[in-house]
C-alpha cells in the first residue's frame, strides 16, 4: 500500500481519499481502531446537525468502535459499522459524514487486526 | 365522512409555464419546469418517502430517505431536491436505495423514545409510517446508545405542548415559522447529535416571539408539537371542511371530530384564502363555543330590571313578536328595526333584513359594517362602481409595491399578513401610514422603505399630497386614465391636487411626516411597478373616511395601479362575514347587491317573490336609532349577532338609547354587554352547529358547514324564520342552500351561486353570473363596474375633534392578535392568557410629563367620558399620540370616543378622540357602577319547580 502514487485515481482505486491532500504521519505502533474511532467522533464534534447519517450515524459510529474493540459481538457489530458506513456515505448531505467513512473502512480493510479485542490497547484507546 | 386525506406532495408547485417530460419507474411524465422529482412522482402516485419535506415548505433536504437513482448521474440525490430535466430517468425503488433507506431509518429509530402505543401521535405520526415505508425490522444499534437530548416537557403554550425528546431534527417547524408565518421565533440551538428546537433564546413557548399559530404543530411529523385537544381526547376519526368565524381572511379549516366533539381545527390546503395556514384564534381558540358561559335556553323580562326568567322558544318568540306588534301599532311602522349579524351567515342576514323589510315593513336594518367600512362601501361604489375589494389575496404574490395605510395586518389580518410578509421578503417594496410604528415596519427581514407616522386625522392631507406629487412631477399613468377615466375629471382634479396647498411642503406642517418622506413614497408607489394598496379601519373610522376611501381610489387611477394581479385597492375587511351581510342589503337604503331602495325596478323583483309592498324610502342607521330611540320615536330593536353597547362609540348615548326602548330582542350566545338592557334573549348558535356560507374580503364566498348539532336547539335563520312566522309573514326553509337559492335569483352578482357549485369549486368570488360562472378574482379588468373610473375632489377638512389644553393628546385604537374585537368570544378561551385587560399605549414623554410609570393606573378623559386602565410606556406611538384596545368591557373603551362620524355613511371617528391621561388610583366611578349593573342584569331567576 506504501507504495500508492499520492494521485486523485490512484488513491480512488484503492478505496482511498486525498481530500484536501495533507498527509498525516503515524509510526507502526499507531492503533488504527483508535484513528477510525476518532474520524467518526471528530465528524461527531464538527456535525453541523442537518442530515440524519451524519448527525446520528457519527456518534453511532464512534459506540459501534467501542463495542467491536470491547469485544462485543464484534462479527455483528462490523457488519453494521460497514452498513452505517454505507449509509453515511451515500446518504450524507455534505462531505463531513461523506467522507468520513473512509478513513473507517480504508482502517477496517487493510489493518483489521486493530480491531481485535485487545484489552491493552482498549484502555490506552480512551 | 372519513378523514379528508391532504395529499403531501413534498415541494411547493412550480409557477413555470413551460414542461418537462421525464421518466420515473418508467413511466412518462410531463411536469412544469422546476418541479422537484418528488412532487413529479407524487402526481404519478408514487409516494418516495420523506420525513423533511413538505409541499408548504421550500425543500430541505436534511432527512435523506428520499434518495432517487438518475440514469447517468453518479449517486444517490435527493429527490426534494433535485428538480426534473428533459429526459431523465428516475428510479426511485432500487436495491441500493432501499439498504439506504433502511439505515437512515434505523438510525432515527435508535434514537427514539419507544411508547408509540401511548403516544400521542400514535396512527398519525409520520415517523411510524416511514418505518413502515422502508420494511424497518431491527435496530442493530439497540437502544442503549447516545439517547436524543430530552430538556423536558413545554407545557406552556396553552394549546399545544412541546415534548424534544421525540424530535426528529427535520426542522419543519422551524421552517414553518420562517417561510409560512413569518415570525422567525424558531431556531435550532446546538448542532450535531445536540441540536434541539429553540423557541426564541431557548425559552418556554409562552415566553418567546412565537405568536401560536400552530403552523409548527401542523408541520410536525411527531409527537413531538401536539394539540393538547389531542393529547386528552385522541386522534379524530371524520373531518368536514368549514370556515374560520373570527375574521375577514377566511380561512378555511378541516373541522376533525370524534363523534361529535371537534378535536381541532387544521387548515384546509386548498382553501384559496390562507392556502394551509391559520392564526391563533381560528386554529386553537374555539373553546368558547362549549364554555360554561354560554346560553342555551331562552330567557325574557318585562323590565331591564328585573332577572331573567327562563321559557320555552314558543314563549319567548310569542312574546317578541306580540311586542313588536304592540309597538309598531302604537308608534307606528318605523318604530322598530333590526341589525344584522356581519359574523352570521349570507343566509341568516338575507332572513334578518327580510324580516325587516317584508314583517316589519320598513327599511331599519343596518350591520356593524357600519362602524367599521361603510366609507368603503360608499367611497368605491362612487369611484370604481363596486363596494368591494378589487382583487384576491394571492394578487399580492405579483405586487412590487404595497401600501398600508391604517391598517395593522399582522394583528389584525394575521394570515394574509403571512402571505404579504412573504412577498415583502422576496424584495417588494414597502410603504406604511399610520400613526404608530406597527410590527410590520420593522419585523425579522422586512424593513418598511417609507414609514409615514401622520397625525391621527390627517389621512385626506397625506394621501392628497401624495397625489400632487404624482401629478406634479409627471409621474401619472396617462395612458391609463384617458383609457379607463374621465379625461376631464381627471384634469380638474388633477388641477385641485396640484395646488400648493396639497403640497408636502404644506402638508407637513399639519400632519408632521417630512416632506421627503411623502416625495419619496409617492414616487415608489407611481414608479415602482406594480402598486398594491391594502387599507383597514385607520382610513374608515374617520370623520373624513369615506373621502379618504376615494382619495387611495384616485391615487390608484391615475397610477394605473388597477385591474390586474398584483396591484388593487383592497380593504381589509374585519368580520368573517362583514361582506357579505353587507351584500346581503343589510343596509337602510340598499337591498342585496347594493341597490338603492328606491329603485322601483328593484323593489319589484323582490316584492314579486316576497308578495308584501315595500318601503321605498331609506330607513335608519345604528346612530340615527339610537338617536330616534332618545327621541322616543324608535321603540323596539331586534339584534343578531352583535355587541352595540361594547363596541358602538359613546357608550353614555348608547345606553341612553337602549334604556329608552320597550323591547330590545338580542339574539346572541353569551350575555354581552347590550343584553344588560334587553327584554329578550334568544339563544344563537355557533358556526360549527350551522350550514351556510361566509364571504370575505377577496368578495369569495366560502361555505360552512355543520359538524355538529346547535346546542342550543336551532341554528340562527330558523330562530329568524320562527319569529317572522309569528310575526305573521312566513318562512318556511328546508335548508340555507334554499336561502342561497332566493339570493341568487334576486341578486345579479350573485345569480350563479349555489350551494352545490360551491361544493364543487370550493369557493367564488362574486359576481358569479353568465358573464363569470365561476366568479371574479380580479374586478375592473377591462373597464370600471361604473364604466369609467370617477376622479372625486377631495378637500381635506379637519375633524371637529379638536385637541386643546384641557384634551392636548390624541387617541387612536385598535386591536390586537390574540383578542377579537369586543372579546365575547376569545375572552372565554385561553387567549387569556396573552391579553386579560386593556392598556393605554404612552409615550415615555407624554408618561413623564404627568408622572405616569409603566403599569400604572391612568383616567383617560376625553369630552364625551372617562375610564381607567393601566398605562403601557412605548416608543411605537409619537408624543402626543396615545393608543388602546376595545378588547375587555370592564375598560369600555368607547365610553370615550365620541359622536363624531363620517359625513357620508356616519362610521363612528373612533381613531380620533382628543383625550388627557392623568394618574389615578384605581377604577372609575362608573366602571364599579357599571360592574354592578352588569351583574344585576345578569341574573337568571332560579327555575320554579312544580310539585309533582
Amino acid at each position: 500500500m506504501f507504495d500508492t502514487p499520492f494521485d486523485y485515481e490512484a488513491f480512488t482505486a484503492a478505496d482511498g481519499l486525498i481530500g484536501h491532500g495533507g498527509i498525516v504521519v503515524f509510526d507502526d505502533t499507531v492503533d488504527m481502531a483508535k484513528q477510525a474511532r476518532f474520524a467518526m467522533e471528530f465528524c461527531a464534534i464538527e456535525s453541523c446537525g442537518k442530515c440524519t447519517p451524519c448527525r446520528i450515524g457519527s456518534a453511532r459510529g464512534v459506540e459501534l468502535v467501542d463495542k467491536i474493540v470491547a469485544g462485543e459481538d464484534p462479527v455483528a457489530n462490523l457488519a453494521v459499522l460497514e452498513d452505517l458506513c454505507n449509509t453515511m456515505k451515500f446518504g450524507s448531505l455534505c462531505a463531513l459524514g461523506g467522507f468520513t467513512p473512509y478513513p473507517v473502512m480504508s482502517a477496517l480493510t487493510h489493518f483489521p487486526e486493530d480491531f481485535g479485542a485487545d484489552r491493552k490497547r482498549l484502555h490506552a484507546a480512551e | 365522512m372519513s378523514m379528508t386525506q391532504e395529499i403531501d406532495y413534498g415541494t411547493p408547485a412550480s409557477k413555470a409555464k413551460k414542461t418537462v417530460a421525464l421518466t420515473i419507474d418508467g413511466v412518462k411524465l410531463t411536469v412544469p419546469e422546476g418541479t422537484s422529482i418528488m412532487r413529479a412522482a407524487m402526481e404519478m402516485g408514487t409516494q418516495i418517502p420523506k420525513l423533511c419535506a413538505s409541499d408548504m415548505l421550500e425543500a430541505f433536504g436534511s432527512c435523506r430517505l428520499c434518495l432517487v437513482e438518475i440514469q447517468g448521474r453518479a449517486g444517490t440525490p435527493a429527490s426534494c431536491t433535485t428538480p426534473v430535466a428533459e429526459g431523465m430517468a428516475v428510479y426511485t425503488q432500487t436495491d441500493r436505495l432501499k439498504r439506504l433507506r433502511k439505515g437512515v431509518m434505523e438510525l432515527y429509530i435508535s434514537e427514539h423514545p419507544l411508547d408509540c402505543l401511548t403516544c400521542s401521535a400514535n396512527g398519525d405520526c409520520e415517523l411510524q409510517d416511514m418505518a413502515g415505508a422502508v420494511g424497518l425490522r431491527e435496530v442493530r444499534y439497540g437502544y442503549d446508545g447516545e439517547r436524543h437530548p430530552n430538556p423536558g416537557i413545554d407545557a406552556s403554550n396553552p394549546y399545544f405542548t412541546f415534548e424534544p425528546s421525540k424530535c426528529i431534527v427535520c426542522s419543519r417547524c422551524v421552517r414553518a415559522c420562517e417561510e409560512v408565518q413569518g415570525t422567525f421565533a424558531l431556531t435550532i440551538a446546538g448542532r450535531g447529535f445536540a441540536s434541539v428546537v429553540s423557541p426564541s433564546q431557548q425559552q418556554p413557548f409562552l415566553d418567546s416571539e412565537c405568536v401560536s399559530c400552530g403552523a409548527c404543530v401542523q408541520a410536525c411529523p411527531t409527537a413531538t408539537l401536539n394539540e393538547k385537544s389531542v393529547i386528552e381526547i385522541g386522534t379524530p376519526e371524520h373531518s368536514v371542511v368549514t370556515t374560520c368565524a373570527y375574521c375577514g381572511v377566511g380561512c378555511a379549516f378541516r373541522a376533525e371530530m370524534s363523534g361529535d366533539e371537534l378535536v381541532r381545527m387544521v387548515p384546509w390546503k386548498n382553501g384559496k384564502a390562507n392556502r394551509g395556514h391559520s392564526c391563533v384564534k381560528g386554529r386553537f381558540a374555539f373553546g368558547y363555543t362549549t364554555h360554561k358561559d354560554r346560553i342555551l335556553k331562552p330567557m325574557i323580562r318585562e323590565k331591564i330590571t328585573d332577572p331573567w326568567r327562563e321559557v320555552s322558544w314558543e314563549e319567548a318568540i310569542a312574546y317578541a313578536a306580540s311586542e313588536f306588534k304592540r309597538i309598531q301599532a302604537k308608534y307606528g311602522t318605523g318604530s322598530v328595526g333590526g341589525i344584522t349579524s356581519s359574523r352570521c351567515t349570507n343566509e341568516e342576514t338575507f332572513l334578518v333584513q327580510k324580516l325587516v323589510r317584508a314583517a316589519f315593513g320598513n327599511n331599519n336594518v343596518d350591520t356593524c359594517a357600519r362602524v367599521c367600512h361603510s366609507p368603503t362601501g360608499y367611497g368605491l361604489k362612487t369611484t370604481y362602481g363596486t363596494s368591494a375589494g378589487t382583487q384576491d389575496f394571492d394578487s399580492v404574490e405579483e405586487a412590487d409595491v404595497i401600501m398600508v395605510i391604517g391598517a395593522n395586518p399582522t394583528d389584525g389580518y394575521p394570515v394574509f399578513a403571512s402571505r404579504m410578509k412573504k412577498r415583502l421578503r422576496e424584495g417588494a417594496k414597502l410603504i406604511i401610514l399610520d400613526p404608530r410604528r406597527i410590527d410590520l415596519v420593522r419585523t425579522p427581514h422586512i424593513e418598511a422603505d417609507y414609514h409615514l407616522p401622520l397625525k391621527p386625522g390627517t389621512n385626506v392631507a397625506v394621501l392628497t399630497a401624495l397625489a400632487h406629487v404624482v401629478v406634479t412631477e409627471g409621474l401619472y399613468n396617462e395612458a391609463f386614465v384617458r383609457e379607463r377615466c374621465d379625461w376631464d375629471e381627471f384634469q380638474d382634479w388633477a388641477s385641485f391636487v396640484s395646488d400648493v396647498r396639497h403640497s408636502p411642503e404644506e402638508v407637513e406642517k399639519i400632519s408632521g411626516v417630512p416632506a421627503e418622506h411623502i416625495r419619496g413614497a409617492a414616487r415608489l408607489y407611481a414608479t415602482g411597478g406594480n402598486g398594491a394598496i391594502y387599507y383597514g379601519l385607520g382610513v374608515t373610522e374617520h370623520s373624513q373616511g369615506s373621502t379618504t376611501v376615494m382619495a387611495i381610489a384616485n391615487l390608484a387611477m391615475a397610477t394605473g395601479n388597477i385591474g390586474r394581479r398584483g396591484v388593487g385597492v383592497n380593504p381589509l375587511r374585519g368580520q368573517n362575514n362583514v361582506q357579505g351581510s353587507c351584500d346581503m342589503g343589510s343596509f337602510p337604503h340598499e337591498m342585496s347587491g347594493y341597490r338603492h331602495v328606491s329603485e322601483d325596478a328593484t323593489r319589484a323583483m323582490f316584492e314579486a317573490l316576497w308578495g308584501r309592498p315595500l318601503d321605498a324610502e331609506p330607513g335608519l342607521r345604528i346612530p340615527n336609532m339610537i338617536d330616534a330611540a332618545v327621541d322616543g320615536s324608535f321603540k323596539g330593536l331586534y339584534i343578531q349577532g352583535e355587541d352595540i353597547l361594547q363596541s358602538d362609540p359613546n357608550t353614555q348615548h348608547m345606553s341612553a338609547g337602549l334604556a329608552a326602548m320597550e323591547c330590545v330582542v338580542v339574539q346572541d350566545l353569551f350575555l354581552v354587554e347590550t343584553v344588560n338592557y334587553a327584554h329578550v334573549f334568544l339563544p344563537g348558535s355557533t358556526f360549527l352547529e350551522k350550514d351556510g356560507t361566509f364571504t370575505n374580503a377577496e368578495r369569495r364566498i366560502q361555505m360552512v358547514r355543520k359538524v355538529m348539532a346547535p346546542r342550543n336547539g336551532y341554528a340562527d335563520w330558523e330562530i329568524t324564520e320562527l319569529l317572522s312566522n309569528a310575526l305573521g309573514y312566513p318562512m318556511h326553509y328546508n335548508h340555507p342552500s334554499e336561502i342561497m337559492d332566493e339570493i341568487a335569483a334576486l341578486t345579479p352578482t350573485f345569480a350563479g351561486v349555489s350551494f352545490a357549485k360551491l361544493d364543487e369549486l370550493g369557493s367564488v368570488q362574486w359576481p358569479c353570473n353568465e358573464k363569470a360562472p365561476e366568479g371574479t378574482p380580479i374586478m375592473h379588468m377591462n373597464g370600471f363596474v361604473r364604466g369609467k373610473g370617477k376622479f372625486v375632489i377631495t378637500e381635506y377638512v379637519a375633524t371637529d375633534e379638536k385637541t386643546g389644553p384641557r384634551y392636548p393628546l390624541l387617541l387612536t385604537t385598535g386591536r390586537i392578535l390574540f383578542q377579537y374585537n369586543v372579546g365575547a368570544q376569545t375572552r372565554r378561551t385561553a387567549n387569556i392568557v396573552w391579553h386579560e385587560e386593556d392598556r393605554l399605549e404612552i409615550h415615555p414623554h407624554d408618561a413623564e410629563q404627568r408622572g405616569v410609570r409603566d403599569g400604572d393606573w391612568i383616567k383617560l378623559a376625553s369630552r364625551a367620558g372617562e375610564t381607567t386602565l393601566r398605562a403601557l410606556i412605548t416608543e411605537r406611538v409619537a408624543p402626543g399620540v396615545v393608543y388602546t384596545t376595545f378588547h375587555h368591557p370592564s375598560t369600555q373603551v368607547n365610553v370615550v370616543t365620541t359622536d363624531f362620524s363620517d359625513w357620508a355613511t356616519n362610521c363612528p371617528e373612533y381613531k380620533v378622540t382628543a383625550v388627557q391621561v392623568m394618574p389615578s388610583n384605581g377604577p372609575s366611578e362608573w366602571q364599579e357602577e357599571y360592574e354592578e349593573l352588569s351583574k344585576a342584569a345578569r341574573r337568571i331567576a332560579e327555575p320554579l319547580v312544580a310539585a309533582e
